[in-house]
């Protein structure tokens, strides 16, 4: 019988396999493939209403725990977090290639649309701080610290 | 704050950005930009090097003289699409190292945009931490979010 349980327990077991780095290989692609297919077996036992709770539950939590790798560029977390975003992308895979949004694993590329144009939202001068970036519905872009000179720091382009 | 404030001296930042009031962007190089151009701009910025195509081939880049396109990185950047006059614009962001031609390679291959243009300007923005993206439906992506980033480009959906 499908559970909870089962799902945190696929997704936590997707953490812990090991695979080769962020960008996911054909290794990883075959062995998120399987785990989605797992997913997708148990979810159409259930009924319709809940199988789509459960799987925005699982989009939710593969992505908590990519967050929760942030920052730590070990071989280990890359590989973990190539796992997640695989079966992720094939659990949901509408949201990773569409007219705006373009995802190529292949060459670690993603392409935004910015079909009406775009602004700065924070003047260069004063880095803003991400947690004032985390709300609203736009998509923002930022950029690397090629300002930064003025700190007297490198450009390291 | 003033523009000449945003201007450094850098060998490695080859050009300017302008978006003028009707949304147009045009990209100067660094000998001409400094006085009158930035008064015609609703925004500008920074950035550099840059390649340019035409669709009958030809291509102009200023990367090749330079020792640091050998570098990878993670980076952002700008990818202009013009056609009969009308501009499409994308940022591009590459998650996995790569050098400036590697990005204009990634660039010439997509298939989405092959022929589809008279000319292409990909215009280079940051490299290292310019890794950083938000996009809220992709908050995972977010890998810089522990550094302090000076330039957030807010894209209009």
């Amino acid at each position: 019988m499908f559970s909870l349980k089962k799902i945190f327990a696929v997704s936590i077991l997707c953490s812990c396999f090991l695979t080769f780095g962020y960008i996911a290989d054909s290794a990883t692609t075959q062995q998120a493939t399987k785990f989605t297919q797992l997913i997708e077996r148990k979810l159409s036992t259930s009924p319709t209403d809940r199988a789509e709770k459960l799987k925005l539950l699982m989009h939710t939590k593969l992505v908590q725990i990519q967050n929760s790798l942030i920052g730590i560029n070990t071989d280990v977390s890359l590989q973990k977090n190539a796992l997640n975003e695989s079966i992720r992308r094939q659990l949901f895979p509408d949201s990773f290639d569409t007219a705006e949004t373009i995802f190529d694993d292949g060459v670690g590329a993603i392409w935004t649309h910015a079909s009406k144009g775009f602004g700065i939202l924070y003047n260069p001068i004063e880095p803003p701080t991400i947690g004032t970036l985390a709300s609203g519905t736009k998509n923002t872009l930022v950029n690397g610290s090629y300002f930064s000179r003025q700190q007297d720091t490198k450009y390291h382009s | 704050m003033l523009w000449s404030d945003m201007v450094y001296d850098d060998s490695n930042i080859t050009h300017l950005i302008c978006l003028d009031d009707k949304n147009q962007i045009s990209f100067w190089s660094d000998s001409v930009y400094f006085d009158g151009i930035l008064n015609n701009c609703e925004l500008a910025f920074q950035g550099g090097p840059m390649v340019y195509a035409s669709r009958d081939g030809a291509i102009e880049q200023n990367l090749e003289p330079r020792t640091y396109m050998g570098s990878p990185h993670n980076r952002t950047v700008m990818v202009l699409f013009e056609k009969n006059g009308i501009q499409d614009l994308w940022f591009l962001t590459l998650i996995k190292p790569a050098t400036l031609a590697d990005v204009r390679d990634t660039v010439l291959r997509e298939s989405r945009f092959r022929g589809e243009y008279d000319t292409l300007s990909i215009f280079n923005l940051d490299g290292g931490s310019s890794v950083a993206y938000r996009n809220p439906a992709h908050s995972e992506l977010n890998f810089g979010s522990k550094k302090a980033l000076p330039v957030v480009f807010e894209i209009y959906k």
